[in-house]
């Protein structure tokens, strides 16, 4: 019997998730690519980025591509395949692994370029929003990284660092694990670390904001017990599952209220969804028996949550957040995908790349 | 159950989810399945959660025994990922979920996105331990001069906690997209099919897997059809199952080689010449395939149809059930929208004799085998009483439209119903629409 196939990745072509049965997937990239080509093609004619490799005859190319239709597929002479045809899809991918490599390549560079590029350029931000935020470190004008969260850093969360999720049925919320360590603080063994990124490693296409890498400073207004997990869900996200919220045929007999559990608050990442504001920051709690329960939920929300709370209200007024997506463990559950991260833990306005 | 032999009459009993205008992409449900009790449901969606919903006591006993579930558990199975060797995100989306037959006081499943398999431990905790020596309640450290007797600490009973965690994680072995997961009769294997091989495990050993079928040529240019689908027997350990995206399925048995790229059965059925159409074959791709609690049928889900055949023959199905025969018309345009690749999946009744599937608009479909009766329903939200049966829906496709009808070009095609299951033991079906989730059962 063979042994698994996984000696054979190397050199089998994969599937790429870049040309997606869901087109959604292929919009997320074709969405970045453009903005990041527009944007080295425009800081071409400021002639911010440093010399190095940026040669005159890309900049053509790049002007060329990016007034097309951007996408994977793109950078190939084959037209893209109907997308949720699998085997064409297969064939597709097999023929086109280099051209696919060489664009990931492209937008990792590029978008390199851009984080340098922002080093000659300076912003007028709203004071007020500066004053009322938490400590922010650093200006807009500091040189931004790209972030992925420390999940994808790992690949495939570690089995070894087994962490319990526990939930409570009665609460219908996620619960701090507290049976056998009834220790408000973490244990002394765990260590908090902060993990150190290659701007250039990691890129995840629909992610737009980047953020500082050295030091520690991103991690001030993120909240702290996030450090120390990097397994699966972690009690912070206390939030109920929207599947929670239940309507039974019985309820109705009884007449009594919908049974409502507290809306997952936090609005989620960038692009279908209207800015924050039509979403409340906070969840709307329908008292009636779940009001105990809700009453509790709320007190979780704010005890894991401190920077959050006092943060809401600050982004309700800025419509243009939501445009941006940072990876904080205060996002809810349903959050995780790249790119769909609340700038809740943010105390800055963040820049639209459109704006600059 | 409905020992009648009448019609099952379903009703509404309840729904999961909210209502919203747009719904967010990770709560869209992507996969149901009930364990094999029926007493537990998990969900899992694209967000990379898994919901499991336990059937509430006192509607069991409730007479008559009303099917209703409340949340159990949730927690996060699966993280998006970046394979950096080949630049791609891998989506935490669950593709399957597999329950393990339940041997103790544990639960466990099996859940899979497109690369990763997991298996985690469903276990309820209701007593903590209490009275530390050393620590307070608060888990602060007491006073040393405060501490003056020993205290043991004693078991107390505690609200009702449910822990996930993940006891195995299997991984690296696919380097395409895992469509299938299914557990093996004996609980101790189970079978992990990606578009174009599929794996076998052992559920203790994470860092082997036995490739069992490979239908990879050496030239991709060749590459003419990919693996949609596979399911062990239920009873036989050696026996299991593969469809293909050209309409076929292929029995294979375990014992016969190592490696079982030559089936033992190949079920096809010879195509319709005066049906034949640029789509033909595109509508033939099997999107789902499952034996029945009997083992001895075997039901797939194609775009337009549903085929019951018996293992014993190959040649053709023994019934052929049309979910959404007026779509036939207007391929054209379902491929440009690209609902022509929607992958249904199909669920057989406790004693086989019913089989459900879903289509568009939110409607799903009930076949009767044995009077041959089908009936389409809708799972929406306005119920108006409740305990009424659902009223069954038609589609009319030519030009008068009768008052009830819906027309066909008036068919959400956002509404999809994908995923569906059906309790093992009772008429409880739980139904998947979008980012809800409908739970009905028969009226008696």
């Amino acid at each position: 019997m063979s042994q698994a196939s996984a000696s054979n990745m190397e050199v089998d072509p994969p599937s790429s998730s870049g040309v997606q049965p869901s087109s959604g997937g292929t919009l997320k990239r074709s969405n970045s690519a453009p903005m990041i080509n527009m944007l080295v093609a425009t800081s071409q004619s400021v002639e911010v980025s440093p010399s190095s490799s940026f040669k005159p005859a890309d900049a053509s190319r790049l002007r060329r591509l990016s007034s097309s239709n951007m996408g994977v597929n793109a950078a190939s002479n084959l037209p893209a395949p109907k997308s949720t045809d699998r085997v064409n899809q297969i064939k597709h991918e097999e023929n086109n692994i280099t051209d696919r490599e060489t664009q990931h390549e492209k937008e990792v560079h590029y978008s390199w370029q851009v984080t340098n590029s922002w080093d000659g350029l300076s912003l007028a931000t709203p004071d007020s929003v500066m004053s009322e935020s938490h400590r922010r470190p650093r200006s807009f004008s500091e040189s931004l990284h790209i972030m992925t969260s420390p999940s994808l850093l790992c690949g495939s969360p570690s089995p070894t660092r087994i962490i319990k999720q526990c939930f409570s049925p009665s609460m219908r919320a996620p619960v701090k694990n507290t049976t056998f360590t009834p220790s408000p603080s973490p244990s002394p063994t765990r260590k908090s670390f902060i993990r150190s990124l290659s701007p250039i490693a990691t890129q995840a296409p629909p992610l737009k904001r980047k953020l500082e890498s050295d030091g520690g400073d991103r991690f001030d207004y993120l909240s702290p017990p996030k450090k120390f997990h990097t397994g699966p869900s972690t009690p912070d996200r206390n939030l109920p599952h929207p599947l929670a919220h239940s309507i039974s045929s019985s309820s109705l007999e009884e007449s009594s209220p919908e049974q409502t559990v507290p809306r997952s608050c936090l609005p989620p990442g960038p692009h279908p969804r209207p800015p924050l504001a039509s979403h409340p920051p906070h969840p709307h709690h329908h008292h009636h028996a779940q009001s105990h329960s809700s009453t509790m939920h709320h007190q979780h929300h704010k005890a894991f949550m401190p920077v959050a709370a006092d943060l809401t209200d600050i982004h309700m007024a800025d419509s243009e957040t939501s445009e941006f997506v940072e990876h904080t463990e205060m996002s809810d559950l349903g959050k995780h995908a790249i790119g769909e991260h609340t700038s809740q833990g943010g105390g800055f306005t963040p820049i639209h790349p459109d704006r600059v | 159950m409905a020992g009648n032999g009448g019609e099952i009459q379903w009703c509404f009993s309840q729904v999961k989810g909210s209502v919203e205008e747009e719904v967010a992409d990770a709560d869209i449900i992507s996969c149901v399945e009930f364990n094999s009790t029926g007493e537990l449901l998990a969900t899992g969606d694209k967000g990379g959660r898994v919901v499991i919903f336990q059937r509430d006591r006192a509607s069991k006993n409730a007479v008559p025994s009303r099917g209703e579930y409340n949340v159990y558990s949730t927690f996060q199975s699966h993280e998006p990922e970046f394979d950096y060797l080949k630049s791609l995100e891998i989506e935490e989306k669950i593709n399957k979920i597999r329950w393990l037959r339940q041997t103790n006081r544990n639960h466990f499943l099996l859940s899979t996105n497109d690369k990763t398999i997991k298996l985690w431990k469903v276990a309820e905790r209701d007593k903590r331990p209490e009275g530390y020596n050393l620590k307070d309640e608060a888990g602060m450290v007491r006073d040393s001069a405060n501490i003056t007797a020993l205290r043991v600490p004693i078991f107390q009973p505690m609200e009702l906690m449910v822990e996930a965690s993940p006891k195995r994680v299997f991984a690296n072995a696919h380097t395409y997209h895992i469509n299938s997961i299914s557990v093996n009769s004996d609980q101790e294997t189970y079978l992990s099919a990606d578009d174009l091989r599929i794996n076998l495990w052992n559920l203790e050993i994470t860092d082997q897997s036995f490739n069992i079928v490979d239908i990879k040529p050496a030239n991709m240019e060749e590459l003419t059809e990919v693996i949609t689908a596979a399911e062990f027997h239920p009873q036989q350990c050696s026996t299991f199952v593969y469809s293909s995206s050209k309409g076929t399925i292929r029995l294979c048995d375990m014992r016969d080689q190592a490696l079982c790229d030559k089936h033992a059965k190949m079920f096809e059925e010879p195509e319709d010449p005066t049906n034949r159409s640029f789509f033909s074959e595109i509508i033939s791709s099997i999107s789902d395939v499952k034996f029945s609690h009997n083992g001895r049928y075997m039901m797939t889900r194609d775009y337009l149809s549903v085929k019951v055949w018996d293992l014993a023959m190959e040649s053709r199905p023994v019934e052929t059930y049309q979910v959404h025969e007026y779509l036939r018309s207007k391929l054209c345009s379902l491929y440009e929208n690209d609902c022509i690749f929607d992958k249904f999946e199909c669920s057989w009744s406790g004693d086989d004799r019913h089989i459900m599937t879903g289509s568009y608009n939110n409607f799903f479909r009930m076949f009767d085998r044995d009077s041959k009766r089908d009936s389409t329903l809708e799972a929406c939200r306005d119920i108006t009483k409740p305990r009424t049966v659902l009223k069954p829906r038609k589609v009319c496709v030519g030009g008068k439209r009768k008052k009830d009808e819906i027309s066909v070009d008036c068919l959400d095609f956002n509404k999809k119903i994908l995923h569906t299951g059906w309790h093992p033991l009772e008429n409880i079906i739980a139904i998947a629409a979008t980012n809800n989730l409908y739970i009905f059962c028969s009226k008696d």
